[in-house]
């Protein structure tokens, strides 16, 4: 299969919202109930396929991601218990065991995000999951909640990399895209390889 | 309150924008209508906004009359009649504006000339409140409000952090935006109010931080960074914090199944107006040629409207 990413028409380090809202947005465009008695209806059908495998890999990469986090994430048993304190929205309790920890590594800054978040202080979490993604940058899990920040700022922010005129270089992929779909409908080719 | 909540017009469809200007009409004349012709306070463009979302969660259609307006009487205009979220917005408008005109009134550092001002505008004010009063619907949240007001104040005396306070802003705008809804809606009008709230003050807080050093008022982020020049230096991560503030109220748009109108003004708000008011404060020096030429509104200062 193509790069996945490149056939939804976004980059490879776009958030999950982006994601979901490239899909949403060719899902509705090739969904099969708009090519009912349509002699094309089998090219939208494909291409509806080719989204969806898209789709699915990029999710399933990521959730393979996450769940490999934790094993990324020390094995220390305190962090498991506090992990388990902010699931059960015990946010005092976790807090407390966090402060009595002496030795504080990315995880504990993470966790530290995490019950930011939970009592809706966004400074202090933001701040927190940038150190963590700064002290392990290889952390996925850590990377994933630092990108719910970076990726609004590139998207509404006055210092993200979106540009004004609302054009990226995803745009020209999937226009060339299209275009080379609709050459092959018509009979002809407008990218040989695809 | 402090008119950050702006449309970017040149993003805007031309029907938007006229759908836009008559509700920002309806709800002039509905504040009139509520505290007396002379002495209307200043409409800022967040009510709008707050009136437009109260429209679409409420599923109300619009309603648009030409009719005359005693500030502009040369011709007639497009005014938005007979909405519930108009009547609704226009309460909140007066309940916010009261207890913020006394909040100055007993804050020693206001001006003489606000004073007198406000002094004028108090007793109308009050008439109306005790007609909001009576309403048993609105005593309960008119204390509400009240609470949070002083919450605040404290919070200010014992100087605290750019999150407790943007916390609390946004605790009141999620009260504003749900009051009366219900069930669902309740809940995705309590996350949008909530999150507006925190942006507004978040925006507010960078954007005084120069004048509250000078006049030293109190101030968040002054008071985490020291001084103007320091605080400048964080503005990226504060940028940060306010752009997810944005992206969540876009989450709660999303939930809502509305007339592509109203979906139409909000999304112009959220994708280029709220980022073009942050852009203008914590980026002043970098704002792009298409703005500066193109819409004559950016070329203001987004300081406060009262």
């Amino acid at each position: 299969m193509k790069n996945p990413y490149e056939i939804l028409g976004v980059s490879n380090n776009a958030s999950d919202d982006e994601i979901k809202k490239a899909y949403r947005e060719l899902a509705k465009k090739y969904h099969p109930d708009n090519y009912v008695n349509n002699p094309l209806a089998d090219l939208a059908s494909e291409k509806m396929k080719e989204i969806n495998e898209a789709y699915d890999t990029i999710l399933k990469e990521r959730a393979d991601a996450k769940s490999g986090g934790y094993s990324y994430s020390s094995g220390n048993a305190d962090y498991m218990q506090i992990r388990n304190l902010i699931s059960s929205g015990n946010i005092s309790a976790a807090e407390d065991m966090l402060n009595r920890v002496a030795d504080r590594g990315a995880e504990w800054y993470y966790l530290k995000g995490l019950c930011a978040m939970q009592s809706g202080n966004y400074n202090a979490a933001s701040s927190n999951f940038e150190t963590a993604s700064r002290m392990d940058p290889t952390n996925p899990e850590y990377a994933k909640m630092s990108e719910r920040f970076r990726g609004a700022q590139n998207m509404y922010g006055s210092f993200g990399n979106r540009q004004n005129s609302g054009v990226s270089p995803c745009d020209c992929c999937s226009q060339l895209l299209c275009a080379d779909c609709l050459c092959e409908c018509l009979g002809g080719d407008l990218i040989s390889c695809c | 309150m402090f008119g950050y909540v702006k449309t970017y017009p040149p993003e805007m469809k031309v029907k938007e924008e006229k759908v836009y200007k008559a509700i920002y009409c309806g709800l002039c004349k509905e504040i009139k209508k509520s505290v007396g012709l002379f002495l209307t306070p200043a409409l800022s463009y967040d009510f709008v906004f707050l009136a437009i979302f109260r429209m679409a969660i409420s599923g109300e259609k619009l309603n648009i009359k030409k009719e005359r307006c005693f500030v502009h009487p040369l011709k007639k205009r497009n005014v938005t009649v007979d909405s519930e979220a108009l009547h609704y917005t226009a309460k909140m408008h007066l309940i916010l504006t009261y207890y913020k005109l006394c909040d100055d009134m007993a804050d020693p550092d206001t001006s003489k000339l606000k004073r007198i001002i406000y002094k004028l505008y108090i007793p109308f004010l009050k008439k109306a409140i005790k007609k909001i009063k009576s309403d048993k619907a609105y005593l309960e949240f008119y204390e509400r409000i009240g609470n949070i007001f002083s919450e605040m104040n404290e919070k200010e005396k014992n100087g605290a952090s750019l999150d407790e306070m943007s916390k609390s802003f946004g605790e009141l705008l999620a009260a504003v935006s749900s009051h009366n809804l219900s069930d669902d809606k309740k809940r995705i009008a309590e996350r949008m109010g909530d999150m507006l709230g925190r942006f507004i003050y978040t925006a507010d807080a960078a954007d005084d931080i120069e004048s509250d050093e000078k006049f030293a008022s109190f101030n968040p982020i002054l008071a985490e960074y020291k001084s103007f020049e320091k605080a400048k230096e964080h503005f990226p991560e504060i940028d940060m914090v306010a752009a997810y503030y944005i992206g969540e109220m876009k989450l709660c748009l999303d939930l809502i199944d509305c007339d592509p109108i109203y979906e139409g003004i909000m999304d112009n708000i959220f994708d280029f107006g709220l980022g073009n008011t942050l852009k203008k404060i914590m980026d002043p020096d970098n704002i792009g040629i298409s703005q500066n030429n193109m819409n004559q509104e950016t070329d203001k200062n987004p300081k406060k409207e009262n």
